[in-house]
Formats: structure tokens, sequence, C-alpha cells
């Protein structure tokens, strides 16, 4: 099987080569013949990789411990789930994967459309096909998944932080966010090559996009969510370079969705617009090479890997090779419509993507700041959240203010009229809830301000929703409900947006109360029986249980949380030991409180008491706790939910698309004429 | 029958995997993570105690092997540990200042969460600042000059009469049409 799964690699990637290759030349020479070859070779490639894939996974499931990859991340235990979880546990099965995913990609966009965009498909399919030949080299030289070891009888098994069910699902949508945002880089270089750069490529990749966007904030949000349950210090978001490599696309990927909307109003910001893209692949394949190259840890590491180098050269031809080919086509570029307005949605589109990518800037800078500093100093240092916050804190803060601002905005010029009558109810929202949370004692500051920000993009999605229904019921006759249904049935992209936006509004709640107000304590010692008390929440600890598994030993603990006399019910918590694994992993016990008893306790709500096992001796059963009460932090995990809400209605079709497109290419037939 | 008694299998491997627990227990839990206000339910701990150890566990990170975390937030038993160590240093008469001095020392720079405001490291500090704020204002003053230019040529191209008697349909006026109206579709 490990030669059939090394051949299935080599030819995927020999099947890629002659996709990039035939591709370009059908494109080049306007050769129906040779993009039909290169469009079959794209379908060889996929299946050829598919195949690959499988064989790996059929290794791991069958316990070929004669694969160092499956010895590395598998053993004869490892739930089923988690044996296939294993498949992206490791360095090369997780690049195979990143590879598989990109050739099946391939495959529906080749597919998709093999009678349309016949000018732009043949370049489209060799940009992706040159991606994944260069996975498939670094497959086949460099971290082969199907390297043969010696035959063990049993493997070392995944890492056991990593066996849990969100961890299992994280990677797949990160994945598919991060190779998902080849497609737009691919029809952006291949509009540039064929210098169709209107808005048809724009307009054809508009789903792709958001498809790769969402499933990157999904792939992130879940890493956060992962972090938070697995963990066991009560947080979810560390400022890792691991973390940042993923946020920096997905950043771009934002100010890349909200610009396009200004090329196709207003046909602005070509260039913006393909910068953003190429940024946005570049900084997908960075992330990828940042966390496997292992560079942050040493800039030593960098070629130990034996990957370094070969991101590094591809990085740089894929990103220079695109700018390069940007500036080569600046004169096509030329914006037929100018600005009105300072004051316009417009600008506010502008500003926020100015934020966006600045903010981007920023942490791209921290992230490497180590690297030129220890090559300055000799000496490694260590990036943390402080300076992260605060470095960033205050251009959230604006970006998030601006999310109220720009949608409500008219587009080429808002008169000052408009603009009070937009912002009004908002504002004065705004003021009313932000003294309200001062006169409660509220005093940190970015907390409260995060919190008026809040307040006054919610105020602005609300209006604008209302002011919607109002003139369909004004002018259409229609009752509150069927109005409002309506208005986002005939509006999805935009209302679906909106949503978007009130996702974020109650992701900010929650960092910002889960942040700002946390409570914590550590008790000492504890014997079964013996109570602790936080913020009002009682934990009475009750038992110590010892149980040794297959795959693993256990210690559990068993308590019971309580408040003011009201059972709240058990929380228990554990500590494992792994078969050949030095360390114990922890099982945090989490609370979230979301019945209040009283009108006092309504603030409550969506707060979480979070405990964490410190030790125990299981013999006395003496044991250390440390408590977390996080107020707000399931608002954070309540706004992913509905950021998947709103791109679930934006990416579904609208009745306007056709025209739209219709128009836009008989411009661009026009202009390439 | 002891803690670890196994629940089926070889007595063999079930002695192993309970000295290797054991051992591991014991160890204060190791790796598990400990979260910040760690002295809050320290009666103990005075409160000047108590904010010097915090200063110092926030400021570091412990070298258990956890990923990344501070002193404040590790749980492990090496943390356990420094927090005595600290505690009673402190109430020995040290500062915060020097504590962390000895400890960076001791086990180098990059364990300070995050690096000191000096030297090259304000670059990174407020460069980014520095260069957000700067291309915000450039920005602005690029739209404001892009409005200007924008105004004076439709207000030129009005006087001369370029936007009047446009015959047929051109599909760049049915595009920008169709885009209009969309604005108007609720």
């Amino acid at each position: 099987m490990v030669g059939f799964g090394t051949t299935c690699l080599l030819l995927a990637t020999l099947a890629a080569v002659w996709a990039a290759v035939s591709s370009f030349l059908g494109g080049a020479v306007r050769s129906t013949g040779f993009a039909i070859s290169g469009r079959r070779a794209v379908y060889a490639a996929g299946l050829l990789f598919t195949i690959a894939i499988g064989t790996l996974e059929y290794l791991i499931l069958t316990n070929d411990f004669s694969v160092e990859y499956v010895f590395q991340n598998s053993h004869i235990t490892q739930p089923l789930f988690f044996k296939i979880g294993a498949l992206w546990g490791g360095q090369a099965g997780s690049l195979l994967f990143w590879a598989w995913i990109l050739s099946i990609y391939a495959v529906v966009l080749v597919f998709w459309n093999r009678h349309r965009h016949k000018e732009l498909m043949p370049f489209v399919t060799g940009v992706l096909m040159t991606t994944l030949v260069f996975f498939g080299i670094v497959l086949s030289i460099v971290t082969p998944p199907f390297r043969p070891g010696i035959a063990h009888a049993d493997g070392m098994g995944m890492n056991p932080l990593l066996q849990n069910y969100w961890m299992v699902i994280h990677p797949p949508c990160l994945y598919l966010g991060y190779v998902g945002f080849a497609v737009p880089f691919a029809f952006g270089v291949a509009a540039m090559i064929t210098r169709r750069t209107g808005e048809v490529w724009i307009r054809t990749t508009r789903r792709w996009t958001i498809f790769a966007w969402f499933f990157l904030g999904i792939g992130i949000l879940l890493g956060a969510y992962w972090a938070y349950i697995e963990l066991g210090w009560g947080g979810y978001w560390a400022w890792d370079p691991v973390e940042t490599a993923s946020f920096m696309p997905w950043l771009v990927g934002t100010a890349f969705l909200h610009s396009v909307l200004v090329q196709e109003q207003k046909r602005m910001l070509k260039v913006w617009n393909l910068v953003l893209v190429i940024l946005t692949y570049s900084l997908a394949i960075f992330g990828t090479f940042l966390t496997r190259s292992g560079i942050l840890q040493s800039v030593h590491a960098f070629a130990g890997t034996g990957l370094g180098p070969y991101f590094a050269v591809y990085l740089g031809i894929a990103l220079f090779g695109s700018l390069g080919l940007l500036i080569w086509r600046l004169p096509d570029l030329r914006s037929e419509h100018r600005l009105d307005s300072l004051l316009s949605r417009e600008s506010a589109f502008l500003l926020n993507n100015l934020l966006l990518v600045g903010i981007t800037g920023a942490v791209f800078f921290l992230t490497v700041f180590p690297i030129p500093s220890e090559l300055w100093t000799g000496k490694g240092i260590t990036m943390g959240p402080p300076i992260y916050n605060r470095v960033t804190l205050p251009w959230f803060l604006a970006l998030i203010f601006l999310t109220g601002i720009g949608p409500l905005v008219a587009w080429r010029k808002a008169s000052p009229g408009s603009l009070r009558r937009m912002f009004l109810a908002p504002t004065v929202a705004t003021a009313a809830v932000t003294l309200a949370l001062f006169a409660a004692g509220a005093r940190e500051f970015y907390a409260l301000a995060f919190y008026a920000s809040a307040v006054f993009v919610f105020g602005s999605i609300v209006s604008e929703f209302a002011r919607g229904a109002a003139a369909r019921m004004r002018t259409k006759g229609e009752g509150p409900a069927a109005a409002f249904g309506r208005l986002v049935w005939r509006s999805k992209r935009r209302y679906g947006g909106y949503v978007v936006h009130l996702g974020v509004v109650f992701a900010v709640i929650g960092i910002a109360g889960s942040s700002a107000y946390k409570k914590d304590a550590t008790f000492e010692d504890i014997r079964p029986g013996a109570v602790m008390t936080l913020d009002g929440y009682t934990l009475k600890y009750e038992r110590i249980e010892t149980v040794e598994g297959t795959a693993y030993a256990r210690v559990t603990q068993y308590l019971r949380l309580s408040r003011a006399g009201r059972d709240l019910g058990p929380m228990v918590v554990e500590k494992r030991i792994y078969k050949d694994v030095k360390n114990p992993t922890t099982e945090v016990a989490i609370f979230p409180f979301l019945r209040p008893a009283s009108l006092a306790e309504v603030r409550r709500i969506g707060e979480d008491v979070y405990l964490t096992p410190i030790s125990m001796d299981p013999e006395s059963g003496i044991a250390s706790f440390t408590v977390h009460v996080l107020p707000f932090v399931n608002w954070l995990w309540l706004g992913g939910l509905v950021v998947i809400l709103g791109t679930g209605i934006a990416i579904l079709p609208d009745r306007s698309e056709k025209r739209l497109m219709a128009a836009s290419r008989a411009v661009e037939e026009r202009a390439v004429a | 029958m002891g803690p670890f008694a196994p629940a089926g299998g070889g007595a063999g491997a079930a002695a192993a995997l309970r000295a290797l627990f054991g051992l591991a227990v014991l160890a204060g839990g190791l790796c598990a993570p400990r979260p910040a206000g760690a002295l809050d339910a320290s009666p103990d701990a005075t409160d000047r105690i108590k904010a010097g150890y915090e200063k110092v566990a926030d400021e570091v990170l412990c070298y258990c092997g956890c990923a990344r975390q501070t002193v404040h937030e590790c749980s492990c038993s090496v943390a356990m540990d420094l927090r005595t160590d600290w505690e009673r240093r402190l109430a020995s008469g040290e500062t915060p200042e020097s504590i962390i001095d000895a400890y960076i020392a001791e086990h180098g720079e990059q364990s300070r969460n995050a690096p000191p405001r000096k030297g090259l490291n304000l670059v990174a500090w407020f460069g980014p600042g520095i260069a957000i704020a700067v291309a915000g204002t450039v920005t602005m003053v690029v739209i404001a000059v892009w409005a200007a230019r924008g105004r004076r040529a439709r207000e030129a191209a009005a006087a001369a009469g370029a936007l009047a008697g446009a015959a047929g349909v051109d599909p760049e006026v049915r595009q920008r049409l169709e885009r209009e109206l969309g604005e108007f579709d609720l």
C-alpha cells in the first residue's frame, strides 16, 4: 500500500503539471484542444489525490504502523473519529489534505465553468494547478506521507490535546478557507493576463470568496473554542503565531469582500481589489508556511524542517509574480469613476479597508518581528497578548464603529440631513446605554468603548431593517412579518451582510465582557466535602474517583454548583494520562449560566463558570482547583452562529445576479474589443 | 484495592500504568494551565504581596513546557512553586522588578510575555500604530482631493452639455442603470 500511495501521489503531481502546462498553453494560443486536455488532467489529478488520501486513511484505519506517519499519529485503541482526524493531525497528512482540498476545489470549479468564461478558465486552471504542483512537489520530496518506517506493534497516537471533536473539525474548516482563497486569486491573475479586469471576475468569484471567508472564520472560531474547552486557562485567544497565521488572510479577505462592492457599484478600486486578492492568497500560503516551517520558534528552524525554503520560494513567486503582473497591467486598471464626497459609502468602505489592512499589517509585523529582532540582537523575544492588544485594540475599536456607519451612508454623497436621520436613533441609544453602563460602575475604557460601539452598530442595523420593512409596508401594503421576510429575501446579499455584522456585534460583546470582567480564584488543598465560593457561586467538592481505561487512565472529581441556594448542576473535571504521553491532560468543566432566577441575575445570561483541576492526590482526595467566572463569553459563540446564519443568507443566489453579470460581460467585451 | 486497580487486562501493564499515572498526578497536574487571579483566595497574602505577585506573574512566561502561558495563567507545579517563592521574596522586601530581572536573567529574554519598551522593541510597540494613523490621514486627504476633482470634472462636463443627448442604450449606461435601480429594489 505504501508503494501504491506514493505512486498515486507522484501521478497526481504529474497530472497537475500537465494540467498547468496544457491550460496555460490553451489560454495563450487559444487552443480548445489544450484547454480541454488541461481540464481532463484536472479531473485526473483530483481522482489521484483522492486515491492517495484514501490510501493514507486506509493505512491509519488498518493500523499499519510500518508507515512512519501512521506510527506517529495513531494507535490501535484510538477512537475511529480521531483516527479519521489523524489524517490531518501531522505535518505530511495535513499538507496532503491541503493539496486534496485544492484538487477538489479545482475539479468542481472546472466542471462548473466548463461552458463559461472560455477566455479566463484556462488561466484560472493553470494558476490553481501550479499551486497544486507546488504541494505535490513538497509532498513527494520534503514530507512524504507514505514514508516507510520500522514495523511497530502499536503507534504513538495523536497528541491527546488534539483528541477533541472540535479540533478534528477545526482543520478541515481552516483548510477549506485557506485553499478556497486560491480561487479568487486564480481568477484575478487570469483577469490580468487576459486584460479582462472588469467586474466579471469579481462577480464570478463572489460566492467562492464568501465560501472561503466563511470557512476560514468558522475554522478560527472553532480553534478558539477548542482552546477554551481544552487548554484549561479560561481563555480562547492568545495571539499565538498559529492563530495570527489564520487571522491575517481572514482580515484581508474581509476587506476584499467589502471593497468588491465598490467596484461592482462604482467601477472603482480595481487595482486595490487585485492587491487584496493577491495579499489574501499570499497570506494563506504564508500562514501554512508559518505553522509548518517552525521559523518563529527560531530563525534557525527555518531550514531545519526542509519546508521553509520551498515555501519561501513559492511564496516569492506567487506574490511578486502577481504583483509584477499587476504593475504591467496598471494602464488597464484605471478607475472609470471618482469619489464624489468624503461623506459617502465608498469613502466609508475605503476607510474600513484601510483599517482591516492596517490591522493585518500590524499583526503581520508583530508576528514576524522576533525574526529580525533575533538576527539583530542575537536574542529571541516573545510577542504576547500585551503588545498585540496595545497595538491593535484602538484600530479594532475604530473598525467596529465604522461597521455601524458604512452601511447607512448613501453611495456617492450623503447630505447632512440624511446623516442626521440615519444616525439619530443609533446615537441616542449608544449614549443611553453607555451612560447606564457607566452609572452601573463600568470604568474599564476599552470595555466601555467596545460596548458603546456594539450598541451603535446594533442600532444602525436594526434601524436599517426597520426602515426597509416600513418602506415595504407603506408601498406594498404588506404586514410586518411579510415585509421583513421579503425585504431580506429580495436583497439577500445586503441583508445577509447586516446579519453577519450583527454576529460581529455579539462577538464583540462576548470578547469585551469576558476579557475585562473575568473573575478567578485558585483554591488549594481542598478536601472532599469542602465548599468554594466565587462571585456568588458556590462549588461543593463531593468526591474523587480513579479509573483505568484502555486508552488512558483518569482521575475524576465530582463537584456541585449552586447559586443563592439554587442547585445549578454537577461539574465534573478530570486529569487523564495517556499511554506513552509524559504529561497528563486536563478536562475542564464549564457551566453556562442561561436561566436567571431573578432580575438581578439577568446580566449574567451567557456567562460561564469554568472549573480547572490543578492537582490532586488520588489517595486522600485533597485537590486544588481554579474557578473562573467569564461574563458574556457565550455571546461570542452565539455571534459565530449568527455569522453562519448571515453568510448562509448572503451566499444564496439573488434574482438580479444574472442580469448584472450579463451587463458586466457586455461592458467587458466592448472594452476588450 | 488501590486507587489505580485495573478494570481488566494484565497486572504488569496495569502496575506500569499506575506508576506512570501516579508520577504524573503527583507532579502537580503539570501542564494544566492555571488562570489569572490565583491569589484571590489566598488568605496569607497581603495586598502588596498580591499585587506584586500579579505584576511578576503577568510579566513572565512559565518554563514548564505549557504553550506560552504566563506564570499567572499556568497551573503546573512549576508555577505553583514559583508563586510560593515569589510571595516569600516579596514578603521579605524584594521588589517585583528585581524578581522579574532575576527570572529573565535565568530563563532568557524570551521568557517575557512581551518585549520591554526600549531599543529596537520601540519599533514594534509604536511603529504599526503610527503607520496606520499616517495611512489613515493620507487616505482621508486623498479621498478629499479625489472628491474635489470629481466634483470639478462633473461640473465641467455638465457645463459642456456632455451629459445631454446620449443616443441609444449603451451597455455601460445599461449596467449603471441596472445597478442604480437595484439600489431601490427593496
